[in-house]
């Protein structure tokens, strides 16, 4: 609180001022010319009226605090993320509360909405009353179009007094978030190509180089331990023989690289219709992990996907990251370099204005 | 937002927040709990009617029923405000509250009336006694109980005042016109130095105050049921801004921080200054001072006072000079006179006497009370009284019987008489009992004269009526300078009723005698007495009204009724000195009095007779009435020949012909006025909107451009209802706009983008679809290749 008032700033409007003199004036002048008792009340009131509005709006910008939420009804997800469907509505709830008796009519709140997977947004304000000693809701009804992480932030708000000579700016902190995700609509039925039978660990051959798994840990042999996995380069050093642990990549699980470029159209029509596509590989019971590239860390980001909501949690999360994180040019290149043992896996990439998932050699 | 979004008119009903990102439905709040904000809207009604209303009749100590007042004033201030909160029902509602006010009306149409006169009788006591005048306007009340009519009235005006204040504040918060409007009733208490109970100032100053403040804070902009929030609901969105919501306990908490904020004031100002102390150490302003002429006159005499200096229609102004420029008489009865005729003399009924002349203020002081009894020779009435009482030869007693129909409040006293306390109200009939001078000789002198007043004359005067007597060559004795003084008045100055105003800085009388030199019966009587004065006669000026026996002869109607209980005289030793009409060829008349027998004249006193009216306004002469400015000119179109020449027609002639010069003269009046008021207003209009399109970005230019189009073809309803489609569809089909289908279509995406997209349209988008509208066929606009 004491932050909020070392930082609230006073700012006149002239429009109103103006206006108050007039009528400030126009007494003083009704006194001058008819000396009526009348207008020295008026005139008390008139004078009493600026300190008595300018500090009731000073004291009430430090006990305001506000909340921006959603309904619950759209929360669905497990995880306790809230996310929505592309152009399903979704409640957002701007809640005011004053706990003092102070009151202010107009009070201007000025929040900026966007789209932080696009990096898109704008400045709205929203004028609401702050009530004496309770609660004010706002709710909007808000439809999303584009795909991504949606955020409605509240960073300042301006209380006006009762005359609208003083408006009083206060810094807040309000925020609330929520995914958008594609229309499930009917899963597209994806037809693996002949090449792709290949990938699979049912079909692994056991040629050098064709193990697609990575190394996640080393520890000690234990009985059981299949031979290959023995790190002999280490175990000399040792007493004991020490074996590498292995994460299956292929296996049960099928690679599928999201390819995203930078721009937002495409962008938003390969996740739409990659959406799909993976859906109904889950359909067919396939177990599925997607990476993408990420160049905040500089790795790819890997999600296994086993049903539909861990797919979307997925998209979530691929979503918490702005889109130009995603993409890059040389992600293929990337892929060959962090997965070398994999021989091909699918990529989900536009190509000729379609959306295509396709088997991808990694070389 | 892109335009796709507004193709159809259910797309258009969202609002873009952000790419992608579109807003729903209402763009207000409508679950907000009402019955708070219910309670704030019949509270500002309640307030405002009640305490303007309320404060005034409290300023004039007005008895009435308060609790019958209120409890009418809150049942239409709930009643109002509900419609607010109910669209579908509000013009029904409406409806219902003017059947109500007009069968209110009719039903009670008598106490109202009766109780509306009775609230101006009583502001009008309060103007006499605030204005010092003798003259006091009333009206006749119908109902005798004054109390009761006067709460009925305020009721019904309760009624009306909270339907017009409803008007004025339930969508749009019109705060100026409310202030104004209701003030009205605080000021005119306020300019008669009456306060207003502290009481009724709270609750007017609270609920003004509350108006204000909401205004100031945009409430009729977030309400959801007002029609202004509706209407910019777009607007706003193309601002980046889309509404909120209003919340009714803010407001129910800013109105109670007012009220209370008023009432501390209030009580805290009653303790440092209490009321009762300030008015009795203030003085009057400069401006009530200056004023107070012209409100006077305006009390008296209406709105004709105020286009008149000191207006008049031919009746009494009590002293007030120089102000007219035209007489205008309307010949409607001002007093009804039942009495006997008793001499071919005229007849004077005195209602005014001026004792000393304010030069350049141009009026006549009314007399203290030390002069009252001197001013209604009081003294010669008794002289007469006791000559009659003793059987005196030639004296006698008269009864006047005297009807106030249309005539200021007053005394209006035959010569000579000592009812002077007899004030004749209006409606009211007094008889007044006289003494007529038919002797030349009383039973006893009167009393020297000792107050040297009537002598008086202002330093201003003196030498421009020292030089008009040198020039006139006055000298005698006071008959001969009496007679050459007619005589002088009748050969060189004309007497004319379209003087001419006196010039503000000028003073009356010396104006009179050295330019204007023409006039009426005021001019004379003024000039005369200081006149008399400088050549030592003590004289006064005198008002009333003048009734001649010709006239008498002429119009009086003949009533049944014993002509000795009205006149009595006793024995005749010099008969027709007087020009006395000798009984028994006498019977009572009735004889009606109007604004054409209002007059000024002179009294000179006779040391053996007291004080005698002296008659010295010329007859009216032929004069060239060629002369005279424009104005003068243009009045004279409206005048008909009898006002002019001064005689009189009969009472049926000078009623129509007097309704229509007064009709012709308003309706000239108000030509002039509806004339000047069109150009002007679209002038303003023209202005304002050359301003606004000065300042608005292309987006805005388009649009305006374009609904000035569609305004001037269709009606202004038809241009907000219809979408950019339709209308263009419709201009199309009217030949307004010459376009192909694809130059159509990309018209309408351009107007659609100005009014739905937050971005400016850019400079080519702009040009080519203002190449597509038709120049407006204004005068008052400049060209499209101006823009």
């Amino acid at each position: 609180m004491n932050t909020k008032a070392a930082h609230k700033k006073i700012r006149l409007s002239f429009l109103h001022l103006a206006a108050f003199l007039f009528i400030y004036l126009g007494n003083i002048l009704l006194f001058l010319a008819l000396r009526g008792y009348f207008f020295i009340v008026m005139g008390v009131i008139l004078t009493a009226l600026v300190p008595f509005s300018f500090l009731t709006v000073w004291k009430l910008a430090d006990s305001v605090t506000g909340t921006i939420f959603t309904e619950k009804n759209f929360v669905f997800l497990e995880s306790g993320k809230i996310a929505v469907r592309q152009e399903d509505d979704i409640c957002v709830i701007f809640s005011i509360d004053n706990p003092s008796l102070l009151c202010a009519l107009r009070g201007t709140w000025i929040f900026t909405v966007g789209n932080a997977f696009y990096g898109t947004s704008d400045q709205q304000k929203l004028l609401l009353s702050v009530p004496p000693r309770g609660k004010k809701q706002f709710q909007m009804t808000v439809t999303v179009t584009d795909l991504g992480r949606v955020v409605f932030a509240c960073r300042e708000f301006i209380l006006a007094d009762l005359l609208g000579i003083f408006l009083i700016q206060a810094p807040c902190s309000m925020e609330c978030s929520f995914f958008v995700l594609p229309k499930q609509g009917s899963a597209k039925e994806s037809s693996f190509p002949d090449a792709y039978s290949g990938v699979a660990e049912l079909s692994e051959n056991h040629q050098k180089g064709s193990d697609y798994s990575e190394v996640t840990d080393i520890r000690a042999y234990q009985p059981g331990d299949r031979p290959r996995d023995i790190h002999w380069k280490l175990s000399a050093r040792q007493p004991d023989l020490m074996v590498k642990e292995r994460t299956a990549l292929a296996g049960s699980e099928r690679v599928v690289l999201i390819a995203l470029p930078p721009e937002k159209n495409t962008a938003e029509k390969l996740l739409a219709e990659g959406y799909r596509k993976i859906r109904g590989l889950l359909a067919e019971q396939t177990f599925l992990r997607l990476l993408i590239w990420d160049n905040h860390s500089f790795s790819f980001a890997s999600h296994s996907c086993t049903s539909e909501q861990e797919l979307d949690a997925a998209f979530c999360a691929i979503f918490h990251t702005d889109l130009q994180a995603h993409s890059s040019s040389l992600v293929q290149r990337y892929m060959k370099n962090s997965y070398p043992q994999l021989d091909s896996y699918l990529c989900l990439t536009q190509k000729e204005d379609s959306v295509q998932l396709e088997v991808c050699v990694n070389e | 937002m892109n335009n796709q979004t507004y193709g159809n008119k259910k797309k258009q009903e969202k609002i873009a927040l952000s790419e992608g990102i579109f807003l729903n439905g209402d763009f207000c709040e409508r679950r907000e709990k009402q019955w708070t904000d219910f309670f704030v809207r019949a509270f500002f009604l309640f307030a405002i009617v009640t305490g303007s209303l309320g404060g005034m009749l409290s300023a004039f100590d007005i008895a009435y029923e308060k609790i019958g007042f209120f409890a009418v004033a809150l049942l239409v201030s709930v009643y109002c405000a509900s419609l607010y909160f109910s669209p579908r029902w509000e013009n029904a509602g409406y409806l219902l509250l003017f059947g109500l006010v007009l069968y209110a009306g009719q039903g009670l149409q008598t106490y109202i009336s009766s109780g509306f006169y009775g609230i101006l009788n009583d502001i009008s006591a309060a103007a006499t006694t605030f204005f010092e005048t003798s003259a006091q306007v009333s009206y006749a009340e119908q109902v005798a109980d004054h109390s009761l009519a006067i709460s009925v009235a305020m009721c019904y005006f309760a009624l009306i005042g909270c339907s017009l204040a409803n008007g004025l504040i339930s969508h749009k918060i019109h705060c100026l016109p409310i202030l104004f409007s209701s003030a009205f009733f605080l000021l005119v208490p306020i300019y008669l130095e009456r306060e207003p109970s502290a009481g009724y100032v709270i609750l007017y100053t609270a609920g003004i105050l509350a108006v204000y403040v909401y205004r100031q804070n945009r409430y009729q902009m977030l309400n959801p049921n007002t029609k202004p929030c509706r209407k910019t609901a777009y607007r706003a969105a193309k601002k980046h801004r889309f509404l909120g919501s209003f919340s009714g306990r803010a407001a129910a908490g800013a109105l109670l921080g007012v009220l209370l904020l008023c009432s501390a004031a209030c009580g805290i100002v009653e303790l440092v200054l209490p009321k009762d102390a300030y008015i009795t150490a203030h003085s009057k302003s400069v401006f009530k001072r200056s004023t107070m002429d012209t409100m006077e006159n305006f009390y008296l005499l209406g709105v004709m006072g105020l286009i008149n200096f000191y207006p008049t229609t031919g009746g009494l102004v009590n002293g007030r000079l120089g102000g007219v420029n035209s007489v205008r008489l309307d010949y409607e009865t001002d007093l009804t006179l039942e009495f006997v005729p008793y001499t071919y003399d005229r007849i004077y009924l005195k209602t005014f006497v001026g004792a000393q002349y304010r030069p350049y203020e141009n009026n006549w002081s009314i007399l203290d009370d030390a002069l009252r009894a001197d001013a209604w020779s009081e003294e010669t009435a008794a002289l007469l009284q006791a000559g009659y009482s003793a059987g005196a030869p030639d004296h006698a007693r008269g009864v006047m019987k005297i009807r106030n129909i249309a005539a200021p409040a007053g005394v209006y006293l035959p010569y000579y008489s000592t009812d002077t306390d007899k004030i004749l109200r209006h409606g009211m009939a007094l008889e007044y009992t006289f003494y007529p001078m038919l002797t030349e000789q009383l039973v006893q002198k009167p009393a020297d004269l000792e107050n040297d007043i009537w002598l008086d004359i202002p330093a201003e005067n003196q030498t421009v009526i020292a030089d008009f007597c040198r020039e006139a060559g006055l000298s005698g004795s006071a008959q001969e300078i009496i007679s050459q003084l007619r005589a002088y008045f009748q050969q060189n100055f004309p007497y004319t009723l379209s003087p001419g105003v006196t010039p503000r800085r000028k003073d009356f009388v010396n104006y009179f005698l050295e330019e204007k030199q023409k006039g009426y019966c005021a001019h004379y009587a003024s000039a005369a007495v200081l006149i008399l004065r400088h050549m030592g006669i003590p004289a006064r000026y005198v008002e009333g009204y003048a009734v001649d026996a010709m006239e008498v002869a002429e119009d009086a109607t003949l009533l049944d009724g014993d002509a000795t209980q009205y006149y009595d005289r006793t024995s005749i030793r010099s008969a027709n000195t007087f020009s006395e009409i000798i009984p028994p060829q006498q019977s009572v008349i009735s004889y009606d009095v109007s604004d054409g027998n209002a007059h000024a004249w002179v009294e000179v006193y006779d040391e053996n007779l007291g004080w005698c009216a002296v008659e010295l306004t010329p007859f009216q002469t032929e004069e060239d009435e060629s002369r005279g400015n424009i104005w003068d000119m243009f009045l004279r179109l409206f005048q008909n020949d009898g006002a002019q020449s001064g005689t009189k027609e009969t009472a049926g002639e000078t009623a129509i012909s007097g309704a229509i010069q007064t009709s012709t003269f308003g309706f000239a009046v108000c030509l002039v006025l509806l004339l000047m008021v069109l150009p002007v207003r679209l002038l303003i209009k023209t202005c304002i909107w050359h301003y606004r399109y000065r300042r608005a970005n292309r987006s805005e230019k388009l649009l305006m451009w374009y609904r000035r189009i569609v305004r001037r073809h269709f009606s202004k309803k038809l241009a907000g209802a219809k979408s950019f489609e339709e209308q263009a569809s419709m201009l199309v089909q009217n030949g307004v706009l010459l376009l192909a289908d694809a130059p159509l279509e990309s018209l309408i995406e351009t107007l659609n983008q100005a009014a739905y997209a937050k971005e400016e349209l850019p400079e080519e988008v702009f040009a080519e679809a203002l190449g597509c509208l038709p120049d407006a066929a204004h005068p008052f606009l400049f060209r499209k290749q101006d823009k």
